[in-house]
Formats: C-alpha cells, structure tokens, sequence
C-alpha cells in the first residue's frame, strides 16, 4: 500500500495512481459479475449511470491528499451509496436489479490490495511452469497513457490499456508494462488484462529473439494463437471468478485487433493465427489426431521454437510455410516426423522448398 | 472438451512430463491430472514409484513425473472419452484461402525490412519468404495448390524469373524480382545487367501511379539493391576505375535522394543509370570505362565545343564563361554540355585534377572518392575565384552537397551558409552557367 503523495510505479503519478487503484479494486471486487456487467450496459440505462458515476468518483480522488486505503475506502463506499439509491430509484426490469444487487453485495469485499500485482503473479505463475527452466523472470510496472492506444472509439474498442515487454540488455530478467488510458479504464478493459499479460508471458518474456520485430508473423501471430489457447486453459487458475469474462475479453480484444486498419502488424497476427489453425487443421485431417491433441501440439510447438536461439526470420519463414492450407511434401514429411519424435522442433526451422 | 480428453491430449502431446509442467494445458490442478493419469493406467505411467501424496505433499507430487507407454492406446481412449469431437475427415473440400491479398503485401512488407536488416544470412531467409508468400498469393488466384511449384524449374539465366505465370501486372514482377535480387545480394552472386534494367523498367511502371505507401518502400530497396549488385567490392576494383566509380556512387546516391520528393523521376534516372552501367561493352567495369570525368565530344560551327563533364564541376565554372546543359549522360552525375573554350579548357583542367587524385587515392571505398571530390573542389574554387568570386560559395554549397552524399555531417556554418533548415543529403543541383 502506499503512503501518501507515492505510487508503487515509477510510471505513474501518485495521484493517477489511486484514481485507477479505486476503479480496479472495484472491478476486482465485483469480477463474479463482470461478464455480465459489460454484457448488458448498453441496454441497462441504470447500470450505465452507476459505471459513470464509479468514473466521476475515481476522477475526484484527485482532489483528496489521501493513501491507498483511505482512496478506495472513500470510492467504495460511495459508490456503493449510488448503487443503494439507484436500487431505490426501481430501474428498469427484474434482470438490471438482480445486477445492481449483485454489484451492491460484492463491492462488500473490496480491499485495497494491488489487483493488477495479483494478476500479474498469477500468470506468471503459469507461465513459468508452462516455460519451465527456459523461463526468464520479470517484473510488473504500471503507466498512464494520454490517450486510448488504438485512438479508437471506444464503444466499438473498449480496451483502454496495452502492454509491452522491454527485455534489458543483459536478458537475465524483464519488466511487463501495463499502459493505461487510465481515465476510460473501464470493466471491460479490467477483464482484458489477463489476456494482456498471457501474451506478454506466453510471446516476449522467454522468447530467445535476435531483434525486436512487431510485425512477426511468429511472435506476434503464431504466438499470439498460442498465448490465446494457454489463457482459455489458465483463466479458472488465474482468478476462477475473474474467468469467465477473462475468457470472453481476450475473444473480443482479438477480434477488437483483428479489424484494424492494414498494418503490417495487423497482417502478422491474422498469418499467424492462420498458420496455427492449418496446422491443427493438418494434424487433425491427415494424422488423424483428436482436436484436443492437435491444438496442444501446435501450443507446444510455440512454445518450443520460441525459445530456440535461431533467428526470428527464420520461424517468420516457417509460419509462412504453415500459413497456406496446402504444406509442401517436404514439410508435411518433417512434420509427421516430429509428431513421431524423431525430430526436433529445431529441425522443422530448416525445411525449405525452392 | 473434457477434463479427461484435454489431460490426456496434454499427454499424448508432451509424452514425458510432470504433473506441474502438464497443467499448463488444461485447466486441470495437478491433483485433477493425477486421478485421470491414473485412470489412464498403464497407458500413462510415473517413472518413479508411485507416492502417497499423504506422506509427500502437492509439491512433490507436482513434480513427479509421468511417460506415455502407449501413444496409440492412449489416443483411442481420448477418442472415446470425447465422443462428440472426432477428427476432422482427411479429405476436406479446398477452402479459398481467406488471407489471398494479405500474402501479397507481407511479401512486400518483409522485402522492405530487407533494407533494415544487417546480416546477409537473414536477408536470404527473409526473401525466401517473401517469394513464398507471393507464390501462394499467385496460386491462390489462379486455383493452383502446389504453390511451391511455381516458378521451380523455370528461373532465367542470370536469376530473372522467366516467368509467363507471373503475367503482364508491374507489381507482381517487381517483387518477384526484389525477393531474387535481394538472395543473388546476400549470397553474393552476380545478376544479369539487362534483368536490372528490365525490373528498373517494371519500377517506373509501378510508381507511376503511387497507389500504396509500400511502393516507394519497393523502390528505394530496389535501388539499393542494384547499387550493391552493379559495383565490385572495394578491393576489386582497379584505381584506373575510380572516375568512374565516382560517378555511379553519386548517381546511385542522387537518384535515393529522389525517392521521397519524386520517386516516379528517381524510377526514370535509376533505369537511364543502368543503362549507362550496363552499357555496350562486355566489360562488367561500372560505366565501362569509357570517359572518366570529361570527355571532348566535338566542335560546333560557331566554335563552341560539345562536351561530356562530371556535373558538380560546372556548379564552379566562373561566371565570365559560357557554358549550357544539354541533357544528362548519368543522372546528377555526368552531364553533356555545350560551354566555350576557355569554360572546355577549365573544365578539363579541374576533371584531369580530379581524375589524377582519385586514381591515387589509397582508399577506394565510395565514400571516400566522394569526400576527396569534396576536398578538392576547394582547390577548384580557389582557381575559379580569380576570376569570379561567387566560384567560393557555390563551390561550398557543392562541397556540402557532396559531404551529405558520403554521409558526413557538417556544420553548415563552416561553409559559410546560412543555418536554416536544408537537408544535408544534396539536392541535384541543376545547371546554371550562361
């Protein structure tokens, strides 16, 4: 917790601290309900208002000298008495009351405890045991950005926060950035966070990379499938309350992605995400293998190049094999090879086809 | 997907593991994972003794570890413990590539970041897939599945893609040639002149008419590329050769200049360049040796003289004589002119100058036969401002010039020019004179 006048981040003023440490408690607290809060706002005009009103509050801590506690503390329980009145104010239909109940009974149980640190740590912890003795360890920090990250409107693209590995020279250990909009840091964006740091976790952090290339069809696609496949199994581990809109946020964040103007790094992630469903799309047609099998493969195959010191060119021009449904012979051979184990990954790297 | 079916799909995948290192592919804990391996039994089994976990604690049992004894047994099991989900038939209606267009422009994407990338070794992995992706984007249009068939036993001599597949369309025929050129750069293997000239041709189709943000990118790595392919290494070349190389290395370096301010007229001057390159003769030496720095070319009836003049020289030619441009023989670097006796005669003078000093120059690398034209014109000015002061600035301008085409930095002041704002990269500066 920290004292007055501080933050925790070196990114982050103290005072844009404990207005995003108020929201995110809230939305830790009330994260059972998430889903369906970011479901149905549009439709529920009382809801809408709370929300609004949890921003107003947030923005006005400003105006408070206060600690950690004392911030949440003051937003929750007022917040909490906009909720009593807006009950009391009979909105709408049956269903938005259940929900403003919900919200009323859970906001109960807000601390003020570092959600985003909990978050962090989580999946680290299965990323880790997923990396194993390749892992690299890293550490959390937290800035506030002016503006949303993709300029975007965000009634269509809600997720007002990034974020992005920086691996110091020495590679021994690397520092996950949250970016935070944090004055449109909203539940949806919240609920989007631990897909954010899957794919940190599962694509940069261990990656073994001879450059930085945002635009890799590997990293950035191939990788970013993979990460996608390790949340859906890690969200009930991570926080099993959070996991349901864990799991329905990072499906819209990447269809959120996926429809943004041309970009080289839009192109890369749509390749890559192509090269893993062929390739499980092959496992399955032509090896016969169950879809759950298949898709563990392709995971693990990400897993395992990534932390292959070649170069990132090259898996580039691996994923660009896989990214048409009709392989060469001579990678379909390589490939039923390595599904008999006898090659390597590694050895996928050097087929080529002139 | 059920917990059993995704625990032993983990299984099946990973074949040796520990309980801890499998429940990062299903949502299983690793006391869930145990029951089902157990299940599984002897399909699955630990390699070491079973333990209590009573007596050994979760982290223990986490860490124990498991082998698959039997693949093929355990891949019937996942099958019946997922009924509902079978594989997918092996015989599947061809599905249209959903991605055709994106194939193109990452092959143009990754062509690009050619230029950014230092090691020859990548450059080659990196055009290889580019050529893939353009292979299966021409595939896809046309119906074909073997795209990697394409263009397999049909390359032309000297590495140009002969190909009637690639069709008539400037774009698709200048990437296909950026991704030869750029592996014939990095493997260090030579390429047809005449392959050049066609593909610059294709360039100054394609940007003719700019219809993506990509097309200068093509062009500038184009025109970098055929700078490095159409000069030998430093210590190849003979110093007789060195006029000569001078002036391809500004060419080259001008016509870049040109890309961003007007890339459809760098297009045109890159093909008259590797024409000039190229050249009539057999003789692979830049500009085939023909005439170095100056070359009398004839008398005219009223008694001026028709001449061939590296271009910078005519920036310094006193005022009091008479000269004009009539047309570029290199683009920004040779120029044919028309100029009096006494602007021949100095011309000459200052080119044989010039010739003599790079001849001797120790150094050959291009950068350094710019630098010392650079550090001779200050010679030449000196000369010239007996008779015309305005030689010295004008001198200085074509010496900073010629410093930001060797990439050296200056500071504009000491060459007694304003500080305001001017890219140090030259400008071509065009005639003046009469």
């Amino acid at each position: 917790m920290s004292p007055v006048g501080t933050s925790p981040y070196a990114g982050l003023e103290p005072i844009m601290w404990r207005s995003l440490l108020a929201r995110a408690a809230v939305f830790h607290a009330v994260r059972a309900s998430l889903a369906r809060l970011t479901d149905v706002t549009d439709q529920m005009q009382a809801v809408q208002l709370v929300l609004l009103e949890l921003d107003l509050l947030a923005r006005n801590l400003s105006a408070l000298d206060c600690d950690d506690a004392t911030a949440v503390a003051t937003v929750v329980r007022d917040w909490k008495q906009v909720i009593v009145e807006t009950i009391a104010g009979k909105p709408a239909g049956p269903e938005e009351r259940t929900l403003l109940l919900e919200l009323q009974d859970r906001i109960q149980s807000a601390n003020v405890e570092d959600p985003f640190k909990g978050l962090f740590e989580s999946v680290q912890a299965q990323a880790g045991a997923l990396y194993g003795p390749s892992w690299r360890p890293s550490r959390l920090s937290v800035a506030h950005t002016l503006s949303h990250p993709r300029n975007a409107d965000l009634k269509i693209d809600p997720y007002a926060v990034t974020a992005v590995t920086h691996l110091p020279p020495n590679a021994q250990a690397a520092e996950v950035e949250l970016r935070i909009f944090c004055d449109k840091f909203g539940p949806a964006a919240y609920a989007a966070v631990p897909m954010l740091l899957a794919h940190e976790f599962v694509c940069h952090v261990p990656a073994r990379q001879d450059k930085v290339k945002n635009d890799s069809d590997f990293a950035e696609g191939f990788l970013d499938w993979a990460a996608h496949y390790f949340l859906d199994r890690w969200a009930g581990k991570i926080d099993p309350q959070l996991a349901p809109a864990a799991r329905r946020h990072a499906d819209r964040l990447k269809g959120v992605l996926e429809r943004r103007p041309d970009a080289p790094e839009v192109h890369a992630r749509a390749m890559g995400h192509l090269a893993a469903d062929n390739l499980v799309a092959w496992l399955e047609g032509d090896l016969e293998l169950s879809p759950e099998e298949s898709e563990a493969r392709v995971a693990r195959l990400a897993v395992q190049l990534n932390v292959l010191d070649r170069p990132l060119d090259l898996k580039d021009r691996f994923v660009g094999f896989l990214s048409c449904a009709d392989l060469p012979p001579q990678m379909q051979e390589a490939l039923r090879s390595w599904v008999a184990d006898s090659v390597k990954a590694e050895q996928l790297l050097e087929v080529d086809v002139r | 997907m059920t917990t059993t079916s995704s625990v032993l799909a983990a299984a099946a995948t990973l074949q040796e593991f520990s309980l801890f290192e499998l429940a990062a592919y299903c949502e299983a804990d690793p006391a869930g994972i145990l029951k089902v391996l157990s299940s599984a039994h002897p399909l699955v089994q630990p390699r070491d003794q079973p333990t209590d976990e009573r007596e050994s604690g979760p982290d223990l049992l986490g860490a124990q570890r498991w082998h698959v004894v039997d693949t093929t047994g355990l891949r019937d099991l996942i099958a019946t413990s997922a009924p509902g989900r079978t594989a997918r038939a092996a015989a599947q209606p061809r599905r249209k590539d959903p991605l055709t267009r994106i194939r193109l422009l990452r092959a143009e994407e990754t062509l690009i970041s050619c230029a950014a990338e230092e090691s020859a070794d990548v450059r080659r992995i990196m055009a290889a897939t580019a050529r893939n992706y353009l292979r299966q984007f021409v595939a896809a249009d046309s119906g074909r599945s073997d795209w990697w068939m394409l263009g397999a036993d049909d390359e032309a001599p000297g590495g140009g893609p002969s190909e009637s597949w690639i069709g008539p369309a400037p774009r698709l025929r200048v990437d296909f040639a950026l991704a030869t050129l750029t592996e014939s750069e990095a493997m260090g293997r030579e390429v047809a002149g005449e392959f050049l000239v066609e593909t610059a041709t294709d360039v100054c189709a394609l940007v003719s008419y700019v219809e993506k943000p990509t097309d200068r990118g093509l062009a500038d790595w184009f025109f970098n590329l055929a700078h490095e392919l159409t000069r030998r290494p430093d210590e190849e070349v003979p110093s007789s050769a060195a006029p000569d190389r001078l002036l391809s290395a500004l060419s080259w370096r001008r016509v870049r200049a040109q890309v961003e301010p007007n890339v459809e007229k760098a297009a045109q001057e890159a093909v008259s360049l590797l024409r000039w390159l190229v050249g009539d003769s057999d003789d692979s030496t830049p500009g085939n040796g023909a005439g170095g720095l100056f070359r009398f070319l004839g008398h005219l009836p009223d008694g001026r003289n028709r001449i061939e003049v590296y271009s910078d020289l005519l920036q310094i030619v006193p005022s009091q004589y008479e000269w004009q441009p009539e047309g570029e023989v290199v683009p920004g670097a040779l120029t044919e002119a028309v100029a009096d006796s006494p602007a021949a005669s100095h011309l000459q003078q200052c080119a044989s100058a010039l010739e003599a000093g790079l001849v001797q120059m120790p150094f050959q690398s291009e950068s350094a036969l710019i630098g010392l034209a650079a550090h001779m014109f200050q010679d030449f000015a000196a000369r010239g401002a007996v008779f015309d002061e305005g030689v010295v600035p004008r001198s200085n301008q074509a010496r900073l010039n010629l410093l930001g085409l060797a990439d050296v930095r200056v500071d504009r002041a000491e060459y007694g020019l304003s500080t305001s704002s001017q890219p140090v990269a030259a400008k071509w500066l065009h005639g003046g004179g009469v």
